[in-house]
């Protein structure tokens, strides 16, 4: 898994970063940040589905779901479009 | 013989139905009014009250404010969200720890609307926005007092808002005579919030019935549509409807700007996540 945000100190927002952005995470980094009591990070793309988690395709018709009483209104389904996309980036998946 | 309406106006207004506000409020306001008050002297007050201090700072450091840097002490708390900021946290922590315990999905809906709202005035660049951040925090409280205290009655508007495509207002007031804006308004009201945010809960669904703070309430109408279009949380609504025509015009978001209004809060997902406003290890401590 790649980092896909610097991870600064705890309660030093303007520290310098402990390990930065891009960088691949093993395992003893991953140990190393728990020590220090970091209890989340943020990796590129959706390397992981956790139990429970909705799938892409189930995000995606949620997401159509939402919408359904607003299809006719264009503007709507234009901010229903960005947020396809991000979802879709989010899932490694593209716009 | 009362209706609905009368009972939960008589509840907010009553004493005791509603969680005790903070001692120090008193001495607060009274502060507030004389001229010569400093910061410090109402840091100084504020501090006294180690728990509820440690709540406003965990509030002032959550994503909601989206500040780059730590607020270390009420001192720097109220110079940087300011006295009507902090005061609004003061008199609604108690309620957030009741919406966090018995209603997490709205409690949730909050944070997100919180976040939006703030993405969205940076975006804008617009003034106060620490203020607009707060009232998007607070859109929803009246929902709280009728979770709480109407308990059935609010089992019987969420099955009827998921048996058709009714929005929880319309079903609220078809039930109660009232609504949770309406609601909001008087628990607002009652606390002397800012005019910004009272007018912002009073009309968050129905923009036209703002007058002085317009934009304010138009980015809380915005924040509330895209935090229900994202799914983030539930308050309610399982169906998003359409941004009103008038919050359009009012805040008049062009293509590009949305776009980054939605990166950023996909970027800020986990943050909302993650906050509570009690932090349940050190509590049990």
């Amino acid at each position: 898994m790649i980092l896909d945000q610097d991870i600064l100190p705890p309660n030093k927002p303007n520290g310098v970063p402990i390990i930065g952005k891009g960088n691949e995470l093993t395992r003893q980094i991953i140990e190393r940040l728990k020590n220090m009591g970091i209890q989340s990070i943020t990796v590129a793309g959706h390397p992981v589905i956790i139990p429970g988690e909705e799938t892409l395709e189930q995000a995606l018709i949620s997401l159509e779901d939402r919408f359904a009483a607003v299809r006719d209104d264009p503007y709507m389904m234009n901010i229903k479009g960005l947020f396809t996309k991000q979802i879709k980036q989010g899932y490694d998946e593209g716009p | 013989m009362t209706n609905p309406r009368d009972e939960i106006k008589q509840l907010i207004t009553k004493s005791g139905a509603l969680p005790a506000l903070p001692n120090l409020m008193t001495e607060l306001t009274e502060l507030e009014a004389k001229k010569d008050t400093s910061t410090a002297d109402m840091a100084r007050v504020i501090s006294s009250d180690q728990e509820l201090s440690i709540k406003v700072l965990r509030l002032a450091n959550s994503p909601f404010y989206g500040f780059s840097r730590e607020i270390s002490s009420i001192s720097n708390a109220l110079i940087l969200l300011g006295i009507n900021v902090i005061k609004s946290l003061i008199l609604s922590s108690s309620i957030f720890e009741l919406m966090q315990k018995t209603a997490p999905g709205l409690w949730r809906h909050s944070l997100a609307t919180a976040v939006t709202a703030n993405i969205i005035a940076k975006q804008l660049n617009l003034d106060h926005i620490e203020e607009i951040t707060t009232a998007a925090l607070l859109h929803d409280i009246g929902k709280i007092i009728i979770i709480i205290y109407l308990m059935n009655d609010y089992e019987n508007i969420l099955a009827r808002v998921n048996q058709r495509d009714i929005s929880s207002s319309n079903v609220e007031r078809a039930l109660l005579l009232t609504d949770h804006a309406e609601a909001g308004q008087w628990l607002a009201k009652k606390w002397l919030l800012p005019e910004s945010i009272q007018e912002a809960i009073a009309s968050h669904h129905e923009i036209t019935l703002s007058s002085e703070h317009r934009t304010t309430t138009a980015v809380v109408h915005y924040a509330n549509t895209l935090a229900t279009a994202r799914g983030l949380g539930f308050n309610g609504n399982k169906r998003v409807t359409a941004i009103d025509r008038i919050a359009r015009q009012t805040l008049n978001i062009g293509d590009y700007q949305m776009t980054n209004i939605i990166e950023e809060l996909e970027n800020r997902l986990d943050e909302i996540n993650h906050f509570q406003i009690n932090n349940e290890k050190e509590d049990n401590a």
